[in-house]
């Protein structure tokens, strides 16, 4: 189902006087709970419930190469959070390996720095930042979970295996408790 | 063409395996490279052949070979005699001290660069083996071996590496990959308070591995080359 379809299967039940935004909202705040569950339950093709974003510029600072999150993330127990892959633009090839900020300074000067080949990948704040990355590379495609909201209203969203009901359910208990608001249009 | 797999395999590829053998997430790779890196090492230097260096040097204007950067464990040094490797003797009394320290030079006059009087066979100089090629001493804090005696002006010195290049692909023999993974997961471990019966069940996995490994090491000719190489003809009479 798309989005949009989600959040009218949700209208269908409460009402159409929700607005179809409060109700992503609302859907968005559940949505990100299951994706993380997923990420415990150790779902095992956690792409399915990832959108692509390809031909992502690289840029650079005095820090180094990065590129700018296109989309808000979710939150997971992981060490790049909603960052689910990195590759190179157009070749899908996984020479990108994700490390925490951590894993860079502490291997900063050491063995494994001095002869590592791949390119890492770590998450700081709205950056995702690029470890021993090749300037020759410009662009890169994105694989990121997202939320809920950032989905546009035509993209299909895959839900977690078994939880598209809970989700619904949880989101239209979480609306009846809300009245209805006429969000303005900004 | 070879029918079989290769027999070894790319550093970077025993961490990949490593990684998928213990269900780790790939965030957790430059971690295990470095543990990768520091288990071929303890390999190399303490329970395998790999790692063996024989290069030439020439000694300095004062008789002292530098180690090179990548030498971990000094072995030998010595000199090609009729196509085979003679090490000369090492004599830790010789003197190893050096007058001056923006340029080096020696002052006989406190014993430094003095070639040692090894022909007596009466007093301290005659205790010990005579070695007619030359003799040396390391100096540790400073890296480098003092040498004495010697009469080549090139000589050759045999030490450990690591076997890890700095550029380039490091290769791997395929048959110390599951010692090299026993002692990623042991090193993984070590130091968790939480999970000390684990760092002991992983420490003897590692060592179990290198029993394996070991017991490959040598044929009953190897053995037996090596018993029978002490060996010399008597003259029959």
């Amino acid at each position: 189902m798309t989005k949009a379809e989600i959040c009218d299967t949700i209208r269908n039940i409460i009402g159409w006087q929700y607005d179809r935004r409060q109700v992503a909202a609302v859907v968005s705040t559940v949505y990100s709970m299951y994706i993380s569950d997923a990420m415990d339950r150790r779902v095992k093709n956690f792409e399915f419930l990832s959108k692509e974003y390809t031909d992502q510029t690289v840029s650079d600072d005095d820090e180094g190469d990065y590129v700018t999150l296109p989309a808000a993330i979710v939150g997971l127990p992981t060490a790049t959070d909603g960052v689910v892959s990195v590759r190179n633009a157009g070749s899908g090839d996984l020479d990108y390996f994700p490390m925490s900020e951590k894993d860079r300074m502490l291997s900063e000067g050491l063995d494994s720095d001095t002869i590592n080949t791949f390119t890492g990948y770590y998450v700081v704040g709205n950056k995702i930042r690029l470890y021993n990355h090749s300037s020759s590379v410009s662009t890169v495609d994105l694989v990121l979970a997202i939320q809920f909201y950032d989905f546009a209203w035509t993209d299909e969203v895959n839900l977690p295996g078994g939880r598209d009901f809970n989700i619904i359910d949880l989101a239209i208990n979480r609306l009846l408790n809300a009245p209805p608001e006429p969000l303005k249009t900004e | 063409m070879s029918t079989n797999l290769d027999a070894i395999m790319d550093i970077e590829d025993v961490v990949k395996h490593a990684l998928w053998r213990a269900k780790r997430p790939l965030s957790d790779r430059m971690l295990f490279l470095e543990l990768a890196i520091w288990a071929y090492r303890e390999l190399c230097s303490n329970h395998v052949e790999e790692g063996f260096r024989m290069v030439k040097k020439t000694p300095n204007s004062i008789n002292i070979v530098t180690f090179p950067d990548d030498l971990e464990q000094f072995v030998a040094i010595g000199e090609p005699v009729d196509g085979k490797f003679v090490p000369y003797t090492r004599k830790d009394d010789i003197i190893i001290t050096v007058t001056g320290s923006v340029t080096e030079t020696q002052d006989s006059d406190d014993g430094e660069g003095v070639s040692i009087n090894d022909a007596q066979t009466l007093g301290y100089p005659g205790v010990g083996g005579v070695n007619t090629y030359g003799y040396f001493a390391v100096d540790d804090e400073n890296r480098r071996v003092f040498l004495n005696s010697q009469t080549r002006s090139e000589v050759l010195l045999i030490y450990k590496a690591s076997n890890i290049l700095l550029s380039g692909t490091t290769y791997v023999p395929k048959k110390y990959v599951n010692a090299i993974v026993a002692w990623i997961l042991w090193q993984d471990v070590v130091g968790d308070d939480n999970r000390i019966n684990i760092t002991l069940q992983r420490e003897m996995a590692y060592f179990r591995r290198l029993d394996e490994i070991k017991t490959r090491s040598f044929s009953l000719d190897d053995l037996m080359d090596e018993i029978y190489s002490g060996y010399t003809m008597l003259p029959r009479r």
